[in-house]
């Protein structure tokens, strides 16, 4: 008896640790998970176990808030795992970003990169996915919500987006996800650059990051800073161990740093670029057609300039 | 009626009161809902969901403790405090201690769920959103609930002679079936031949504490929805049968102790 | 005594009880084959060392364990049954109550638990309350009581319902000696009031004073059991004082006499006088002539017991 209660009291004293670590930015936990950042050079900062855990846990707390926001968006409340049936393509961090990458690829200059959620006002329903059937599932429908839905108030998924980057600030898919929803859903471009900072501030080697703020920046119409983000971004990028999807991200890179060109008013380097996005996507109509439609500009105009952007040969 | 089994009860109920745990969490829960509302979400407005869901979870969460902790250490620690000896010396049976102590424990977490809940509506109230009269049916889901849970501990009591054994092990059950026992569904449907048959059997006995988990219910709107009477009756039906097979195992375990 | 009880009919019978702890290897034998009767009106008295099983028999008769073998039964009913916990009240040794009542709600509770309500019960709670001397600390929380209010108040809880046979374990352990004799008079009463008391007790002279009769039991079986003076009888001692110069003459007689005229005998020796100690009445005549005839002139005679403590300690230690 008396091992368990040391044990119990060793468990709160430990949690209280965590919890006033998280209050802080200044303790030496943040320094220590800091440490761990695989861009710092080997040998400099020891990568102790505690270190090693206290970072991995908060990255697990984050992904957990975020999945969180996502049961939300599906009209759950359950924290540890959907009981829905049915898989959706719609989720909150698909890709890694709040929105889907194939259709942002579809769509040119102009268009937010986004599919809109069909069920903005109402739910949708889809099929159940499970085949098993039992009674006492079907009077847990009753007072759950096991249907595939999405939840028609965005803003309702904020706390739970807030308290991931909270938590955790250097959580670079929480701060893509909570950009997207901050900035393109709910009219909160200023949160949303709030946000993205402070993950910078966690993580400056991040090129994802650097990418979303891009994105946010030429959505605000501030093409020279969008194309600044767009450029470290390029400078940072590191291919996944998925290559297709690895292609897809860089594209998307290069797409950005098209449309802020053709802003801006280089057209030759937004050709360059949009140039990349085809060689990336070759089966890409919408890029072989958005290529062909700024060489036309390009002929069109006088006085096209050299690419300001890194030469197809050296990008990654 | 039952004067011996009142008599028992009530004994718990001024230990609840005595004892302060009531106000002390009820000071939590204002607490918690309280901070809970303050927080400013990037400036977004209209944010009531996670609120409604904030004031559900910790109301049975709070709830839960109260019950557990009121008598899952009844029997350990009366046994080893001795003061059991003095009362089963009186003229009732044991069985009628037992379900005194039952009576006793659900007088006392509905107590406690009716202040938390009051704690938890002023909050919202003041925040302004409303917790809508037909969430009243989640209260009361969530006591049928507490009704079975308050029974597992009760076994769980009578079954393990220390009380923080009987406490862990009551809360460890509870959410480990509460939060698990919804996934045994997903994956019967994964299986097939006999693994999917005993995975079926599995859902069909374990007791399912998710149907009384009303969260979802008070967060989301469109699951306000008044429930027809033949659910009632079996939710009720089922948090019955069940405290009836808790109650009766407490009473197997009981009855041949000495002390 | 109330007219509704049986004055012929023992209040307590207990027939070749067993009661053993543990199993196989382990097992150990609480009480092997112990037989009782208690009767209205009696103060019965159990005495023996610590583990003798004093305590186990007392809670096979509350049903508090169940016997491995015999027949418990109180007022004719089977033991640990409800209708026989209601026509005894216990008052267990160690007084453990629910420390977060008063002393008025814990009697009140007792006396809900055996069937008294209203202003019945709570004019009995109040007249026992002023009878143990408690009235004064009625408000007060029993955690804040001290060990000898605990005793009153568990003998207040155990006398509530008026019941017929009261068990009291150990009920003077922690009493100053005012309230031991507050409790001896009590016991008095119940049985001038015809009720029976079975209690256990280390205090051996308040069991002389106080109990018609004794049992002593150890290591789960009842050595001897009966009237003070029918288990002292063996015991009984005659005296004889003589007044002498020659204590080493009266010495010799003594010694000589010792296995022919007189089986067994004792002299204590002062400076001029000694006592003579014969354990049958017929030898003390046989031993005073011989005294007297070496030159001792007689100055007093007298009988009495050896004390209780004797025996216990001849039984408990063997010797």
């Amino acid at each position: 008896m008396k091992r368990l209660w040391a044990l119990r009291v060793t468990m709160a004293i430990a949690g209280a640790v965590f919890l006033c670590a998280q209050m802080s930015a200044e303790l030496t936990v943040r320094r220590c998970r800091r440490a761990c950042e695989a861009d710092l050079p080997a040998g400099q900062q020891p990568r102790t176990f505690l270190s090693l855990f206290i970072g991995k846990l908060e990255a697990l707390v984050g992904d957990v808030l975020l999945l969180k926001a996502d049961n939300y968006f599906h009209g759950q409340t359950s924290l540890l795992g959907r009981t829905r049936v049915g898989e959706c393509g719609h989720s909150l961090g698909h890709g890694g970003h709040g929105h889907d990458h194939e259709h942002a690829c579809h769509h040119g200059p102009g268009h937010d990169g986004e599919h809109h959620h069909a069920a903005d006002a109402e739910h949708v329903e889809h099929e159940p996915g499970l085949s098993y059937d039992h009674f006492l599932y079907r009077q847990y429908t009753k007072i759950a919500s096991t249907a595939h839905v999405h939840l028609g108030q965005h803003e309702e998924i904020v706390p739970w987006l807030y308290a991931g980057v909270r938590l955790n600030p250097g959580n670079e898919r929480a701060a893509v996800v909570t950009a997207y929803w901050l900035g393109q859903q709910l009219d909160r471009p200023e949160a949303a650059e709030r946000v993205l900072r402070a993950a910078l501030a966690e993580r400056p080697t991040s090129w994802r990051l650097h990418a979303e703020l891009g994105w946010l920046h030429y959505r605000l119409g501030r093409y020279g800073p969008a194309l600044r983000q767009c450029a470290r971004a390029l400078g940072l990028f590191e291919p996944g161990e998925d290559e297709e999807q690895a292609g897809l991200d860089l594209a998307e890179l290069w797409r950005l740093a098209s449309a802020c060109q053709e802003a801006l008013g280089d057209l030759e380097r937004a050709v360059a670029c949009a140039a990349e996005v085809v060689r990336l996507l070759p089966d890409l109509s919408a890029a072989r057609s958005r290529l062909e439609q700024l060489r036309a500009r390009l002929d069109a105009s006088a006085g096209a300039d050299g690419g300001a952007c890194a030469p197809p040969g050296n990008s990654r | 009626m039952l004067a011996s089994e009142r008599a028992v009860g009530w004994t718990m109920v001024i230990e609840l009161v005595r004892r302060k745990d009531l106000y002390v969490l009820a000071l939590l829960v204002l607490v918690l809902v309280g901070a809970a509302a303050a927080i400013d979400f990037f400036g977004v407005e209209g944010v009531e969901v996670y609120l409604r869901e904030m004031a559900a979870t910790l109301t049975l969460l709070f709830t839960v403790i109260i019950a557990v902790a009121v008598v899952a250490r009844q029997i350990p620690r009366e046994t080893e405090r001795k003061t059991l000896v003095p009362i089963l010396a009186k003229p009732l049976t044991r069985w009628q201690f037992l379900f005194g102590k039952f009576l006793g424990a659900v007088v006392c977490f509905t107590a406690a769920l009716v202040v938390f809940w009051a704690c938890s509506a002023l909050i919202a109230a003041l925040k302004g959103v409303g917790l809508t009269w037909l969430a009243m049916q989640a209260a009361v889901l969530q006591w049928l609930g507490l009704v079975m849970l308050t029974a597992m501990a009760l076994l769980f009591s009578a079954l393990v002679s220390e009380t923080p054994v009987s406490v862990t092990l009551s809360l460890l059950a509870y959410f480990l079936l509460k939060g698990f026992t919804a996934h045994i569904h997903i994956l019967a449907s994964g299986a097939a031949g006999v693994g999917a048959w005993l995975m079926g059997l599995l859902y069909t006995v374990v007791p399912h504490f998710e149907f009384y988990d009303t969260s979802q219910m008070m967060a989301f709107a469109p699951l306000q929805r008044p429930l027809a009477v033949l659910d009632w009756l079996f939710f009720g039906s089922y948090a019955l049968g069940y405290t009836a097979v808790f109650l009766a195992g407490a009473w197997l375990a009981f009855r041949r102790k000495r002390f | 005594m109330p007219s509704h009880w049986d004055a012929t009919r023992p209040v307590l019978e207990i027939r070749d009880l067993e009661v053993t702890y543990g199993r196989g290897s382990r097992a150990a034998k609480a009480l092997d084959g112990v037989s009782l009767e208690l009767r209205p009106g009696e103060i019965f008295g159990l005495i023996g060392p610590n583990g003798a099983g004093k305590t186990t028999l007392i809670k096979a008769v509350l049903g508090l364990l169940e016997p491995d073998r015999g027949e418990v039964r109180v007022g004719g009913e089977r033991g640990g049954s409800v209708a026989a916990k209601s026509k005894l009240g216990y008052m267990p040794e160690l007084a453990t109550y629910y420390d977060f009542l008063r002393a008025g709600e814990l009697l009140r509770l007792c006396g809900r638990l055996c069937g008294l309500r209203g202003r019945a019960l709570e004019r009995r709670i109040t007249g026992l309350l002023d009878q143990l001397g408690l009235t004064a600390h009625r408000r007060k929380l029993i955690k804040h009581y001290s060990k000898g209010m605990r005793q009153k108040l568990g003998l207040a809880q155990a006398m509530l319902h008026r019941p017929e046979l009261l068990l009291l374990d150990e009920p003077t352990s922690g009493l100053d000696p005012l309230a031991r004799r507050d409790v001896r008079r009590l016991m008095g009463a119940l049985r001038a009031e015809g009720r029976a008391v079975l209690f256990s007790s280390h205090e051996l002279s308040e069991v002389e004073m106080v109990c018609d009769r004794v049992a002593m039991i150890n290591g789960g079986r009842v050595i001897v059991t009966g009237t003070i003076d029918e288990i002292l009888k063996p015991y009984r001692s005659y005296r004889a004082r003589v007044r002498t110069n020659q204590v080493e003459r009266v010495r010799e007689v003594c010694e000589s006499c010792a296995g022919t005229l007189v089986e067994r005998s004792a002299l204590e020796e002062h400076i001029d006088s000694c006592i003579l100690v014969a354990h049958r009445i017929e030898e003390l005549p046989r031993l005073l002539v011989r005294v007297l005839e070496a030159g001792a002139t007689l100055e007093d005679v007298d009988h009495g017991y050896e004390s209780l403590e004797r025996l216990y300690a001849e039984i408990v230690e063997g010797t």
